[in-house]
């Protein structure tokens, strides 16, 4: 995933990802956590204009 | 001449008067009656004053969109201000005080306000109350006075709310006519439906217009609808006003249980917010009619025409008896029919319509005159309101006496809820208003609310709707057939037409676009003319729709006439935004039962009775409760503080340091996983030796710090800050599992599972010997041992700056432990200290603290910290520290700070008054074994600038302090107190 960022990136790399992400209008994959519930890392893909939640991914196991 | 009550009809219990009091004068009405309707029906005409103006006003609504008739309803705790009129149904000893006026509603000196007029139009803040701060603290005193319209209650909210969650396949969103027919739909075919109305009764527009559906009373026919919905597993919920729709079909609405101001049955909460997740949703949410524009259209005894209606109708009121209508639909002549009936002189109808002939208006015409071609220009008005109207009758003008002018100017339906659920609009050209088109989310508008007309369409729009919904939601049943009104021309008056214009040589100072916050064409026009030509701009030049009503009745009419300056039509026009809620709504509802000590979770540490015990005074730290000192009788905090800092560098202490962020982590890569994690070098640390650590964001910010002590060969404890401890735990999980998931270990969150203490102190070795089984840990070193048979952990680090030892024991054992060292520590002479004590001690020390000096915005290099970098890099944020901004010249970098006296914390450095700040004093502390005050701060070009005079100065507080750029430790920096 874009903003999963490797801890070997470079220092140019590190920045772009971080300072001059692009930052689509329409479907976008992020990281979420069920942070009050089970704490478990989902990969969710969602349409930032329309709030459409199009596809989640359980990450196995939680940790 | 004025309102009074009709000797018959109505939707009232009059076997059930209410005795209420308005402005403390006793007044008297019946079971069904809003605060409006029963003040009308007394002949009251004075309802309020407007905002800016003061001008008097009288009811213009019988529904929620009224603007003008605001009381504070109730009294002490459960005072509500700005409460419609026409919004609450009068109880047994109801209070309510009029706003915005004094000394009374008859005699009101704001009134002065209109000869100041031409002076104060819209947007005349902008141009005025120039000249410096003194100046404006004048003008501010006048201004707080002037500006709002209610006023708070001053004591704390005597009433509880409740907070519920609610699923359903349909929820139907009003319950009038298509809302009705919807529910029935949709609960024939076998969903599960949630109905909600606004008001005390369903039936919505069936409540005014009488009619018979499937062969009976209508009202009788809502009340089997609303049997069936609960039969098949649903929720009637009146008085419930659906406030907003939100992402994913989420609704919130807000049930009343008791009216505002009134107390709830036994211990009931006054009101409840449900949150309910639908499949689908019928917005059925009707149409709210527009007034029309000419000049004293605010004058008391100017109505909208359905409201004047529902009065005689649903409330048996009869608002004036000399009644004039402007029109420009033929709903109207409903009103006419009804006034006549009421035994009311209906002196004209003035229609801007060209010729109509239709069944209504030859009814109509056979009993009073009927004009076509009309267009009002003013209302005239007398010491009690309306007395006359006149308009432009086909060129010539026309005068007629009336007490009542009934306005339609159209009719908008109500698509906030279509809006907030992200829906689009259209313009419909023969309502002159915009109906909802494609939905985005599960939303579907019926009824009138998606702009139809009369009662047969309108229900059967709605029972279409709802069966769809049933079936999109999967409920499979036979709806039936759409149910069918006895035929009647009345049910089927056309709502369609508009009235935007204003006739030539119309007064345009007093032709009121928004009536509460006392905008007219006039500003309208202004704000055009000063080049405020978006809606958007026009909105908040004028504030035109940003009073309490949100513009229910205005916002169109602003449009419109913005639109046609601009010569647009209004189908180019867009609107402002809709935002939730729909009506007013009170905090209490919002916060539930997360109030007072409930507001946040409450996390004591398993050592909290002891230090109540002690009578320890409390500081929150994030969702924890620590003991901040342990004064002694007669102490105030700061002399507590110092002496319990004393007794440490002086003997000995004792502190519970239970709630730091504690994690295990085991495996064969635990120390590699450390090294991703903290910044400094992991893997070398031999085995039962710690160090201190520190770790950073992706963007190279320092974000915590704390110790990590190698346990044995392959698993090692980590501690990092209380307030950081959720997030450590979030940042774990993060490396572990997205940046390096192939490594092989695991990690555990321990901060509950293990409480901890720290003895501090040149005693502090001596007192430990006494208690543990074993010798004493040297410095940075790890033990097991044994305390009053309790199994611990002794770490030796220090933060305070004296020898110290942490002693670690599983938090329900904790006790035994803290009683044998507590008693040992005061046998001694030393002393409990709490956090302001450790503060102090561990600013001399120069200890950087998470929150003060960790703020989020430094580097390793700006804390003093690079020399303790892993040279092999590879943790977490090494890229990022390489960026050159992070090492440039001239950061903010830590430096301690001295003075006479007593530093402030958070005081700005400067180098001479009025001097742009350098930095800012993070940490501020005294001299323990000494005089003086010493400070930590940080400074752009930090240590360079050694031994430079500055002034730490706090406008705010009124302080300025000089102070010595020093190095950032003031107490025994080699560490030989606790060095082996």
């Amino acid at each position: 995933m874009e903003s999963i960022l490797p801890l070997d990136a470079s220092t140019e790399a590190a920045v772009r990802r971080l300072y001059t992400r692009e930052n689509p209008r329409g479907p976008s994959r992020e990281l979420w956590r069920h942070a009050y519930g089970c704490r478990a890392w989902l990969n969710i893909q969602r349409d930032t204009a329309t709030h459409a939640v199009l596809a989640v991914d359980l990450l196995d196991p939680p940790a | 001449m004025s309102g009074r009550r009709l000797p018959k009809g109505g939707l009232l219990d009059r076997s059930r008067p209410i005795g209420f009091r308005v402005d403390g004068r006793a007044f008297q009405g019946f079971e069904g009656d809003t605060l409006a309707s029963a003040l009308l029906a007394k002949g009251v005409r004075l309802f309020g004053r407007s905002f800016k103006y003061h001008r008097p006003r009288g009811v213009l609504a019988a529904g929620v969109e009224e603007p003008n008739a605001l009381f504070g309803v109730g009294v002490a705790g459960r005072f509500e201000p700005n409460t419609r009129a026409t919004d609450v149904f009068v109880y047994e000893g109801l209070q309510a005080i009029s706003q915005n006026r004094w000394p009374s509603l008859k005699l009101d000196l704001g009134a002065v306000n209109r000869w100041f007029s031409p002076f104060i139009p819209a947007g005349f803040y902008y141009k005025t109350f120039f000249g410096g701060p003194k100046l404006w603290r004048v003008y501010e005193r006048f201004i707080r006075r002037a500006a709002g319209l209610g006023r708070p209650p001053r004591q704390a909210d005597a009433d509880a709310y409740e907070q519920r969650a609610a699923f359903c396949q349909v929820l139907v969103v009003g319950a009038g006519p298509a809302g009705l027919a919807a529910a029935h739909a949709a609960a024939r075919a076998g969903a599960r439906v949630i109905l909600v109305e606004q008001d005390a009764r369903l039936g919505g527009s069936l409540l005014t217009d009488r009619a018979k559906i499937s062969g009976r009373c209508a009202l009788e026919w809502a009340e089997e609808v609303a049997a069936l919905v609960v039969a098949g597993g649903g929720r009637v919920l009146t008085r419930t006003t659906a406030a907003g729709y939100w992402d994913h079909d989420l609704l919130t609405l807000a049930e009343r249980l008791c009216e505002p101001g009134q107390t709830p049955a036994g211990p009931a909460p006054a009101q409840r917010l449900w949150r309910v997740r639908a499949s689908r949703v019928v917005l059925a949410t009707g149409a709210i009619e527009r007034p029309l524009l000419f000049a004293g259209n605010d004058t008391p005894g100017v109505m909208l025409s359905s409201a004047v209606r529902t009065y005689v109708q649903r409330f048996a009121v009869l608002a004036g008896q000399e009644v004039a209508i402007a029109t420009c639909t033929e709903d109207a002549y409903l009103t006419a029919l009804a006034v006549l009936d009421a035994g009311a002189k209906l002196a004209v109808v003035l229609d801007s319509r060209p010729a109509v002939d239709s069944e209504l208006v030859r009814r109509v015409s056979a009993r009073a005159p009927v004009l076509f071609g009309a267009s009002v220009i003013k209302a005239e008005a007398g010491r009690r309101g309306v007395t006359g109207i006149e308009a432009v009758v086909a060129g010539a003008r026309r005068r007629f006496d009336c007490d009542l002018i009934a306005v339609s100017g159209g009719f908008t339906p109500v698509a906030h809820l279509h809006m907030q659920a992200g829906g689009g609009l259209r313009f419909e050209e023969a309502l002159g208003a915009f109906v909802p088109t494609t939905p985005r989310q599960a939303q579907k508008s019926a009824g009138a609310a998606a702009g139809c007309s009369g009662l047969a369409r309108c229900l059967e729009d709605g029972w279409t709707a709802g069966a769809a919904a049933a079936l999109r939601a999967g409920a499979d049943g036979d709806p039936g057939r759409p149910p069918r009104p006895e035929p009647e021309p009345e049910l089927e008056a056309s709502i369609a037409g508009s009235s935007y214009g204003t006739a030539e040589g119309v007064d345009l100072k007093t032709s009121f676009v928004d009536l509460q916050n006392d905008v007219t064409a006039a500003d309208v026009d202004l704000a055009w003319r000063e080049g405020y030509r978006s809606v958007e701009h026009l909105k908040r030049y004028t504030t035109l729709g940003m009073a309490t009503d949100q513009g229910k009745t205005s916002n169109l009419v602003g449009l419109a006439r913005l639109v046609a300056s601009e010569g647009l039509s209004m189908a180019q026009a867009p609107l402002t935004t809709f935002r939730p809620p729909y009506t007013p709504t009170t905090l209490g509802l919002l916060g539930g039962d997360a109030v007072g000590e409930h507001a946040a979770p409450v996390r004591l540490g398993p050592l909290h009775e002891a230090h109540r015990h002690n009578k320890a005074l409390w500081q929150p730290s994030g969702y924890w409760t620590r003991p901040r000192a342990f004064p002694r009788p007669g102490e105030s905090l700061p002399e507590a503080a110092l002496r319990e800092a004393r007794a440490v560098r002086t003997l000995a202490g004792l502190t519970d340091i239970s709630t730091l962020a504690k994690f295990e982590i085991a495996g064969p890569d635990a120390a590699n996983f450390l090294e991703c994690v903290c910044a400094t070098p992991i893997a070398r640390l031999a085995q039962g030796r710690g160090r201190y650590t520190f770790m950073l964001r992706e963007d190279g910010f320092v974000v915590d710090d704390g110790t990590v002590w190698r346990i044995d060969e392959q698993r090692y404890l980590l501690t990092s800050s209380t307030g950081g401890a959720d997030r450590m735990d979030t940042h774990l999980s993060y490396v572990r599992r997205m940046l390096a998931p192939d490594l092989k270990l695991s990690v555990a969150n321990v901060q509950e599972h293990w409480a901890a203490m720290a003895l501090a102190g040149p005693g502090a070795r001596a007192i430990l010997s006494g208690c543990l089984d074993a010798e004493p840990p040297r410095h940075m070193t790890v033990i097991a041992g044994v305390i009053a048979k309790i199994a611990v952990r002794v770490l030796a680090a220090s933060y305070s700056g004296e020898r110290a030892f942490e002693i670690y024991a599983p938090a329900h054992e904790i006790l035994p432990v803290w009683r044998t060292l507590s008693e040992a520590t005061q046998a001694a002479g030393g002393a409990l200290y709490g956090l302001e004590a450790l503060e102090l001690l561990r600013i001399e020390k120069g200890h950087v603290e998470v929150g003060a000096e960790i703020d989020g915005r430094r580097t390793p290099a700006d804390l003093g910290l690079s020399r303790m970098l892993n040279p092999r890099g590879g943790y977490l944020g090494a890229a990022c520290l390489a960026r050159p901004a992070l090492q440039a010249q001239g950061r903010q970098a830590l430096v301690g700070l001295e003075a006479k006296g007593p530093i402030p914390e958070g005081a700005m450095l400067i180098t001479h008054p009025g001097a742009a700040p350098q930095g800012h004093v993070s940490s501020a502390g005294l001299r323990l074994t000494g005089q003086g005050g010493v400070a930590l701060g940080l400074l752009a070009g930090g240590l360079a600038r050694q031994g430079e005079r500055l002034l730490a100065v706090s406008p705010t507080r009124g302080l300025k302090v000089e102070v010595t750029v020093a190095l950032p430790h003031f107490h025994d920096p080699e560490g030989a107190r606790y060095r082996d």
